[in-house]
């Protein structure tokens, strides 16, 4: 198992270098200059404050020794300065991860709660009403864009129960419970489509398994029915789905900005999106290098779950 | 009957805060808060003593100004000359870059004593007053700056409240000024500055009451929120929409294109359509309507008369399917309908336009390189004086005119002529003037004055929305006499 892990941790490290290079390389060729818009409708057309203040940003240097710089003080832990704010990129970045992961792991929660049983009742009665209605509300689930979804929900619980904050982040070390009320709407709106996917998934992977030798025989030593299903089917029947919810887990940290930008919930993608627009390229590598890192861990994380649910994964 | 906190949602993700340095309406707004003016406008639109308690000149190039004593900063640094000293050269500094620095180049600031400064303009200038009032000239702790503190995140100026948390792009939290200068003000206690970019989460903000006041209401909804029981809407004109032409390429350099252009254009459909009725058209000068200095010969200078628009530009000898790029920005739906409007209008002419839709980034490069061949710009009114034709269209300056190097020397001539009179009467006649010969050049083509609408809950106490060249000031203004009636 430490084998594994080494080596899965190796070449995650060596992703993320590779990633993290091209990040580096591409978003210069991005055009827009970062010192122009930073000195704003004034002082953009004197060049000689243009050429000062591109060399305090470290600009003017070609751009391969711009990245060994950038290279060295990552390696020194430092992800450098904010060109706008002139804060470091990391306070920045450690300040969103915590907030995006908030509605990452509730909305996941919320999808394999409700997720997984229903598409196990999808899979054991597919031509039940049940059944019917698992699959209904699996494709609504996923197919709904997180727009929609979102404006529904605020419709309903904010602006007709008035049960909700429509949008807004309150910091919990302010206001605990105002925190989580206001997370609810957004965690729900991931939680929706992820439920969608997780129903479908677990539906489909169960009924491939449930026909299955071991589980006829499981079924003919005298299993019931329902024992047959959960003990012997479902485990296997869950390794694609733990695929899957890794992996969507991972791009959602930087892919909320609709879900961010309609909540008004300032997390790494509002970060990442406003810095790309503001051509603010270290915060922009900063944060997209943290999104290549949470991502590389959450794989991870699903190799592991996957390797202790089936021990052949191990090895392989 | 004081007090309160209100919570004002605004449009910008304010990401510094460096009082020189303009980055939208919304920082004005936390810009009043924290920092004071040597002088102020109030909500009648009247200028009156701020951090200067009084002012004299003769010339109107020597002004000696006497100041408040007893006022403290935040940080608890009393106030001197030597902040007002430190405070004007740095926004005179190129690499401050300060929004109003060409306004004020030249001045010299001497010390008189602790309490009394001598400006010194290299000519005459009537519009120095004017400049000091504006936020933009904030007045900040030289002691302060001695310890090179971060102005983009933290604030230490005399303003009526005190800034006590940050977090660039996404809130401020500002507590009363128990010393602010002004007794009896300011009335709240509390602002918690919310900043929603996104409209439609701005405008539920507000209708589901997480916040008390929004700023920048969408125009799309400036009707709805109005119906609404428990909302109040408060719309004036302080922004103008135009195309902002680049008199340096081909055709467009000859005056009878860029005035063709202005004959073509639907402005009556732009303001229904792409302001959803809540614009006004402008045939004319941007001049508000409500200034001394508005020019009612000139308000229907243009018409929306393609025949005449076809008359010029064959006089100019334009082809008939002359192709133009028309820059535009994405981000805003205003922005989008004006360009598609524009464009169907000189399709009508014979010019074909080709929408380029960039995103902002690629707007300011685009401006400060002249590489564009008009494009459509919304203006704010910098200025509460005729002096801003000099930003506008003043071959020095880089807002528009010097990137693409445009230069007319009539306008040259009459805005140093106007800059030097005090007497309004001789003033109306130079900028009269001026204006004939801007629509003559037509640099732009006017299209509309936008409203800019504000809207708040029954609750909020004492904002009045301001118009013209106070529009974007407005909020700051009211915030230290607003409260929160419960």
């Amino acid at each position: 198992m430490l084998m594994f892990l080494c080596r899965r941790l190796a070449a995650a490290a060596i992703m993320v270098a590779i990633a993290s290079t091209l990040v580096f390389f591409l978003i210069h060729l991005l055009p827009g200059d970062p010192a122009l818009l930073l000195l704003g409708e004034q002082g953009a057309s004197n060049p000689e404050v243009v050429g000062r203040l591109r060399q305090k940003l470290n600009l003017d240097a070609p751009l391969p020794t711009q990245y060994v710089r950038w290279v060295g003080r990552i390696v020194r832990g430092d992800l450098g300065e904010s060109f706008q704010t002139g804060l470091p990129v990391a306070q920045e970045v450690a300040r969103r991860i915590p907030r995006s992961l908030e509605l990452i792991v509730a909305g996941l929660v919320f999808a394999v709660a409700v997720g997984i049983p229903l598409g196990i009742l999808g899979a054991r009665r597919p031509n039940a009403l049940g059944g019917w209605l698992s699959s209904a509300i699996a494709v609504v689930g996923f197919s709904s864009p997180s727009f929609v979804t979102g404006i529904l929900l605020i419709i309903g619980f904010s602006l007709w129960l008035q049960l909700l904050p429509s949008s807004g982040y309150i910091p919990p070390l302010e206001n605990p419970v105002q925190h989580l009320r206001h997370a609810i709407l957004p965690s729900l709106t991931i939680g929706t489509n992820f439920m969608g996917v997780v129903t479908r998934m677990t539906r489909a992977s169960v009924m491939d398994v449930l026909v299955k030798d071991y589980v006829r025989t499981a079924r003919a030593k005298g299993l019931s029915d329902r024992l047959a299903t959960y003990r012997h089917a479902l485990p296997n029947s869950l390794i694609p789905v733990i695929a899957i919810v890794g992996v969507r887990a991972g791009n959602l940290l930087g892919g909320m900005v609709i879900i961010e930008a309609l909540f008004d919930w300032p997390g790494l993608s509002s970060l990442l999106v406003r810095a790309c627009f503001d051509r603010d390229y270290l915060m922009i590598q900063g944060a997209l290098l943290a999104i290549f890192v949470i991502f590389v861990l959450f794989s991870l994380l699903v190799d592991l779950c996957q390797g202790l649910i089936d021990p052949q994964l191990r090895h392989a | 009957m004081a007090g309160g906190t209100l919570r004002y949602g605004m449009v910008t993700e304010v990401s510094s805060l460096d009082p020189h340095v303009y980055v939208g309406s919304s920082w004005k707004v936390l810009n009043a808060a924290f920092y004071d003016t040597l002088l102020a406008f109030t909500q009648d639109a009247r200028l009156v003593p701020a951090l200067a308690e009084s002012w004299d000149t003769s010339d109107a190039k020597t002004y000696v100004l006497r100041l408040r004593k007893g006022v403290r900063f935040h940080g608890g640094e009393p106030f001197t000359a030597q902040d007002v000293k430190y405070s004007l050269e740095r926004a005179m500094d190129p690499k401050t870059g300060a929004t109003l620095r060409e306004n004020l180049l030249g001045t010299k600031v001497t010390v008189v004593d602790d309490f009394t400064v001598r400006l010194e303009r290299p000519t005459p200038d009537a519009t120095l007053l004017n400049v000091l009032a504006m936020p933009e000239v904030a007045i900040l702790s030289s002691e302060w700056m001695k310890s090179n503190p971060n102005v983009k995140v933290k604030a230490n100026g005399t303003g009526p409240f005190i800034l006590k948390e940050y977090e660039p792009g996404v809130r401020a939290v500002a507590e009363k000024n128990p010393n602010y200068f002004r007794k009896g003000q300011p009335l709240l206690d509390r602002v918690e500055f919310r900043m929603i970019k996104n409209d439609d989460a701005r405008v539920n903000a507000l209708r589901t009451a997480a916040v008390d006041m929004i700023e920048f209401v969408p125009w799309k909804d400036i009707d709805t929120l109005k119906r609404q029981s428990g909302i109040k809407v408060e719309a004036s004109g302080g922004a103008f929409m135009n195309l902002w032409i680049n008199t340096k390429k081909k055709p467009l350099d000859d005056p009878r294109v860029r005035r063709a252009l202005a004959f073509a254009v639907d402005r009556e459909a732009i303001s229904k359509a792409a302001f959803f009725g809540h614009g006004s058209p402008l045939y004319g000068p941007p001049t508000s309507p409500d200034s001394p200095y508005f020019n009612k010969d000139l308000a229907s200078a243009f018409s929306h008369d393609p025949q005449k628009a076809k008359a010029l530009l064959k006089e100019a000898g334009v082809p008939e399917g002359q192709e133009l790029e028309l820059l535009v920005f994405q981000g805003l739906g205003i922005y989008t309908s004006t360009a598609q409007i524009v464009q169907a209008n000189l399709k009508q002419v014979g010019i074909n336009a080709r929408i380029k839709l960039v995103e902002w980034a690629n707007v300011v490069e685009s401006k400060n390189k002249g590489a564009y061949d008009f494009m459509v710009y919304g203006v704010n009114v910098k200025l509460p004086d005729p002096d801003v034709y000099a930003y506008y269209f003043g071959a020095d300056s880089s807002y528009w005119a010097s990137p693409i190097g445009f230069r007319d020397e009539t306008i040259e001539t009459l805005v140093k002529k106007g800059r030097a009179l005090t007497d309004t009467d001789a003033r109306k006649k130079v900028y009269a003037e001026l204006e004939r010969r801007v629509i003559e050049v037509s640099p732009w083509v006017f299209i509309n004055w936008r409203d800019q609408a504000q809207a708040y809950r029954d609750s909020v106490q004492g904002y009045k929305q301001l118009g013209g060249a106070l529009s974007e000031s407005g909020p700051g203004i009211a915030l230290p006499v607003m409260w929160i009636k419960r």
